[in-house]
């Protein structure tokens, strides 16, 4: 009898929680030092992958950005990843959100994520990565 | 009275038993209604969606601005370009004007690219021949016919599927082939595909 509320408690508990971790790490390239831009909402999924490179460059008036992410876990990860894009003044672009993408991470291994400025006046971005949910997402403030 | 306990102990028991039974229920039924991200990764089931169609504009439009062909064509000039269509090869159905208008909408965004749009040709001619044969309109403010501007350049894709599944997993496999064609010369100036692969396993766990 004593046992029956706990282990009630616990069905209730295990039925209920379903909301997925969306917490990310992201990156700005507002300074070449991209570690002291580097922020970590998620400590989880920063201690399975690093963000080892940001390289940027000019291609055809666009500003075109690699990020490179190094896997610090011996199995494939499933995460996804967004580029936000700002103006020189700071400005989001907006309806320019890129959708977020998936990518899986092999076990101990380098990507690349590649991202392209949507015009000319994108002059810097945020990355921001998380792991993808399979399960269905609710926003709340 | 050792009768008497016993069963209120029953009786407290089942009680709490129906009521964790009836709270379980109702949290299992619970419609919630919520706004999501209409960009998120969506994986609710293995056909083509929004995080495809999503994926597949964004990366063949990066493509294109990136690619040494628009730093050629771009000098001084803006290309017109006119979309014919994405063939839909796969065995879903796809809505693919839904890929060719975020792709043009991405370019035309970029500042880059003009577009003609062939989907409302009817709907211009109406329009000038109204401006120009009706007498309520000013003859002087009417659009002349004759005036619009020749495309220069078709984009034109295909979207093809190799799906494959047995007991435990299914998997599909998304090729899309996006081409821009120069209509004097008619020869392809660029051209790039995408692929995307997504995979349905059985979960061994989970209810």
């Amino acid at each position: 009898m004593k046992y029956l509320i706990p282990i009630v408690g616990m069905l209730l508990l295990s039925a209920c929680s379903s909301q997925p971790d969306t917490s990310a790490i992201s990156v700005t390239n507002q300074n070449t030092q991209f570690n002291q831009q580097l922020k970590v909402n998620n400590p989880d999924l920063a201690k399975k992958i690093v963000i080892t490179d940001v390289k940027t460059r000019q291609t055809n008036q666009l500003t075109d950005v690699v990020v490179t992410l190094s896997s610090q876990y011996k199995k494939s990860q499933k995460l996804q990843y967004q580029f936000n894009w700002y103006d020189s003044d700071g400005f989001i672009i907006k309806g320019e959100h890129s959708p977020w993408q998936a990518i899986t991470l092999f076990g101990f291994s380098n990507t690349q994520i590649p991202g392209l400025a949507p015009n000319p006046q994108a002059t810097t971005f945020s990355l921001s990565v998380r792991k993808v949910s399979t399960k269905p997402q609710t926003f709340t403030n | 009275m050792m009768n008497m306990t016993h069963k209120r102990h029953s009786l407290v028991a089942l009680s709490l038993l129906s009521c964790s039974t009836l709270i379980l229920a109702g949290c299992a039924n619970k419609a919630v209604v919520s706004y999501g991200d209409a960009q998120a990764v969506e994986t609710t089931d293995i056909n083509f969606g929004s995080t495809d169609l999503q994926t597949v504009a964004s990366q063949m439009t990066d493509s294109l601005l990136s690619s040494a062909f628009i730093k050629t064509a771009t000098v001084n000039t803006r290309p017109l370009v006119f979309v014919e269509r994405i063939k839909n090869k796969t065995s879903e159905h796809i809505d693919t004007e839904s890929i060719t208008d975020s792709i043009s909408t991405q370019l035309l965004r970029s500042g880059q690219f003009r577009f003609v749009d062939m989907t409302r040709v009817e709907a211009v001619r109406e329009q000038l021949n109204y401006q120009n044969n009706d007498p309520l309109v000013n003859p002087a403010t009417a659009v002349q016919f004759g005036q619009q501007l020749g495309a220069q350049y078709m984009l034109y894709g295909n979207l093809s599927s190799i799906v494959k599944s047995n007991a435990d997993k299914s998997d599909v496999y998304y090729k899309f082939t996006i081409s821009l064609l120069d209509l004097q010369t008619g020869t392809v100036e660029w051209r790039d595909e995408t692929q995307i692969r997504k995979t349905k396993e059985k979960s061994t766990f989970g209810w």
